[in-house]
């Protein structure tokens, strides 16, 4: 396998950056992004914030407390969305490898780039090397966007993400394969993407608590305890990762569409919940038709307020995209549940999936919904997400405020952000 | 109630009872049949609330009377009894059945309690033709909407105009139409939508009845009488949408091919075509035809040409596979016929040449290519 050359690129308290940028009079300032809801926490403190102890999940009271100075500014996703979107495109520019893995963080597979060709964007020197390509995308970032971010490069994934830790605000940093092993050594385990709380604790129940003393443990043992998940965790803790850096344009198809959301407080009444999944429809229904996706089966998600969540689906003989049909279907099903306590969460999701095609209808009621949706799609596309919406949604929740992980900038996850 | 009766003649009437008898129902009272006498013969009744039948079978009878019995042990019971006399009489609550050298006892409740069947003035029955009949519902059945959104769809539409019977069925993306003339129905006050249920058992309980049916159309239910039995369903709301506006009237684009041909070739093409959509598509240009379909989710792809008589704008049109071959299966005719006009509007599939007196012919809506 040749040697592989890995950016990732990751952006320096990107809300905060990206709120100070469009508001001059934030820059320098300790300044917290948060959610909308009630309940809300802080999403993203400034490095300014941070110097004095916010960080990121800390309620609004908390932050308060650690700096009384802090200005806190309601999170504008679709901004964030907005940049997000226009970040990759930059990044698109210089390999038509890139990973969009958050929101603020891609990998770049950059090899071909440094070896074989040398795209026209560039200046003349910029491909020479690894640094002086990344030096380069870091330059137009800042030039463009007037915010800074780490860049860590290595020789695969893993590394890359490390190196990009290293190093913060505005980092560069290279992981040569000698130094790999000094700078695992003493990384604690969960630093590892993939380890978490209670994968740990597992670990350190094995006496296990940095990477050095997990690439030093018998890969034997760790296969019996784990299976194959123990040679995972073998290879990572020696720094060796041979995934790939997947484009979006190369992803397995999708399998289902669907939105969830936990509720501002906990429910009993039908009347509320029925009105939360047609909201729910909506959404999944409007992120189908963007993937000119229809699907028959609609299942249903439930959480309890004790967090037992369980799901419930039906399969209908027709496949749809419509909101008004989706919710039907999960309105249906919800009567057929019994609920034994109140709800905390709700969720919609669509599965066997068709796309491309679909089976014109007959009669002219199908086709004006048909017509009715696709003129309100091309409206929401061009005037924001909402600008016209089915009436059960006057009355809607605003949107929690926070983006969720598995966000992307295509596909079916790709998910917009009304503008309220 | 005190009756004698052969065992071969109940056991078929039961049998045919018993298909309507729920397997599963919220009121317990529905797995029963309802035994009834009187002078010459016993009835058996069962009822879904939605379809209905009663079976007449002739007996001895020494005392009338009534009783509703658990239908589904009744009916095993009266398979396995030996040929010949069974002896049937019943207490106020209990069955009691005799035949040669046994006696077997089965607790029943009273009559009062089973619902009462639907009122069938039989005086208005119009006789039609059974074997027509039976052909009628099959062409037009398969197409029902099974669909629970727009309940009018999930009926085959009676309409009768003049001597004329209409069947129409449809699901909103494919409909079925046939009429048979020179009928006696004079005309029917108004369309009415009957249940797929009780036209499946017409055809599956009586397709082989030979002679006339008579039927009566009610205020709400329609019956079929068949002399010693009568089945009776509940009909549908309307209103039934407009099929009329949807038939095209002027598809000029005409495509013939040999019925077999194209069934066998459909069927072997449908095989490697998407497992959800059934898309195939269709590429007619002047003689012939090309069929094409791909399942990435296998790596499948099929690609068959076939000899046709194609007159018409050059075009792909894009087909879910089985509507193709339910058309296929319902058309008598050696050759089938196509009339097209664009990828994307309804089609009419038809036979060549039609039986006396009848005409029926298919709309297709076509699947939405990918671009």
């Amino acid at each position: 396998m040749i040697r592989r050359t890995i950016f990732h690129i990751d952006i320096n308290a990107f809300f905060a950056s990206v709120e100070q940028t469009a508001n001059p009079s934030l820059k320098g300032k300790p300044i917290a992004t948060i959610g909308r809801a009630k309940r809300t926490v802080v999403t993203a403190p400034s490095y300014e914030a941070r110097r004095s102890g916010v960080k990121t999940g800390m309620n609004v009271w908390e932050a308060k407390k650690a700096c009384p100075s802090l200005i806190l500014v309601v999170s504008k996703n679709s901004l964030y969305v907005d940049v997000s979107k226009k970040l990759v495109k930059l990044y698109e520019s210089v390999t038509p490898l890139v990973e969009v893995f958050s929101i603020d963080e891609a990998f770049l597979d950059v090899t071909e780039v440094l070896g074989r060709y040398q795209p026209e964007a560039l200046p003349p020197g910029a491909g020479n090397s690894p640094e002086a390509l990344a030096r380069e995308i870091k330059r137009r970032i800042r030039n463009q966007f007037d915010i800074t971010c780490s860049v860590g490069i290595a020789s695969n994934k893993l590394l890359a993400k490390l190196g990009s830790e290293l190093q913060k605000p505005d980092g560069l940093v290279h992981l040569r394969p000698d130094q790999v092993p000094q700078v695992l050594e003493n990384l604690p385990v969960d630093e590892l993407c993939g380890i978490g709380r209670r994968l740990k604790q597992d670990l350190a129940n094995l006496g296990i608590y940095t990477c050095g003393q997990l690439a030093r443990y018998p890969v034997e043992i760790l296969k019996r305890r784990y299976g194959v998940r123990g040679i995972w965790l073998h290879d990572m803790a020696n720094g060796v990762d041979n995934s790939e850096v997947i484009p979006p344009w190369s992803l397995p198809a999708d399998k289902s569409v669907g939105h969830s959301m936990t509720l501002p407080e906990d429910i009993n009444d039908r009347e509320r919940i029925c009105w939360y999944i047609s909201q729910l429809s909506e959404q999944v229904a409007r992120r189908m038709r963007r993937g000119h996706y229809q699907g028959k089966t609609v299942s249903l998600i439930l959480r309890y307020s004790d967090f037992e969540t369980f799901s419930k689906d039906h399969t209908i003989k027709k496949f749809i995209d419509s909101g008004y049909r989706i919710a039907q279907v999960a309105i249906h099903t919800l009567d057929t549940i019994k609920l034994k306590q109140a709800i905390r969460l709700v969720g919609v999701s669509v599965s066997n999936l068709i796309q491309g095609t679909y089976q014109l209808p007959l009669f002219e009621r199908e086709k004006k919904e048909r017509a009715v949706t696709e003129t309100m799609d091309r409206i929401n596309d061009k005037w924001g997400e909402l600008t016209l919406h089915p009436a059960v949604l006057l009355h809607r929740h605003p949107h929690k405020g926070v983006i969720a992980p598995a966000w992307r900038p295509h596909g079916i996850k790709y998910i917009t952000y009304p503008n309220n | 109630m005190k009756f004698a009766v052969e065992k071969e003649k109940l056991a078929e009437v039961v049998q045919k009872v018993l298909n309507v008898v729920p397997v599963r129902s919220t009121l317990p009272v529905l797995s029963n049949f309802l035994l009834e006498t009187n002078e010459k013969q016993v009835s058996l009744k069962a009822t879904d609330l939605d379809v209905s039948m009663t079976a007449n079978v002739e007996a001895a009878v020494s005392k009338k009377g009534a009783l509703a019995v658990p239908a589904r042990p009744f009916a095993d019971l009266v398979r396995e009894l030996p040929s010949g006399k069974i002896d049937v009489s019943s207490t106020e609550d209990r069955l009691d059945i005799k035949c040669k050298g046994g006696r077997y006892k089965i607790s029943g409740i009273p009559a009062e309690d089973f619902p009462a069947l639907p009122e069938v003035y039989m005086s208005k029955a119009v006789k039609l033709d059974g074997e027509r009949l039976v052909r009628m519902i099959r062409k037009s059945l398969f197409a029902v909407s099974k669909d629970e959104t727009r309940p009018a769809l999930n009926g085959v539409l009676w309409h009768a105009e003049a001597d004329k019977l209409l069947m129409v069925a449809t699901d909103g993306h494919r409909l079925a139409k046939i009429e048979h003339a020179k009928t006696k129905i004079k005309r029917l006050t108004n369309d009415i939508i009957v249940p797929p249920k009780a036209l499946d058992y017409f055809v599956r309980i009586f397709a082989d009845y030979e002679g006339n049916i008579g039927v009566i159309f009610g205020e709400s239910n329609l019956s079929f009488d068949f002399g010693d039995a009568l089945l009776t369903t509940r009909l549908l709301e309307g209103p039934y949408p407009n099929y009329d506006q949807v038939i095209p009237k002027d598809n000029v684009n005409k495509l013939v091919v040999a019925r077999d041909d194209f069934g066998q070739t459909v069927r072997r093409v449908a095989i490697l075509s998407n497992a959800l959509t059934h898309q195939i598509k269709l590429s007619l240009k002047g003689t012939s035809m090309e069929l094409t379909a791909t399942n990435f989710d296998i790596g499948g792809e099929a690609r068959e040409t076939l000899p046709a008589n194609y007159s018409g704008k050059e075009m792909d049109i894009g087909y879910n596979a089985s509507y193709l071959l339910d058309v296929v299966k319902q058309v008598d005719s050696d050759e089938l016929i196509f009339e097209l006009d664009t990828p994307t509007t309804a089609g009419v599939a038809r036979p060549n040449r039609y039986e006396e007196n009848e005409e029926y012919m298919f709309l297709l809506m076509p699947l939405r290519l990918m671009d």
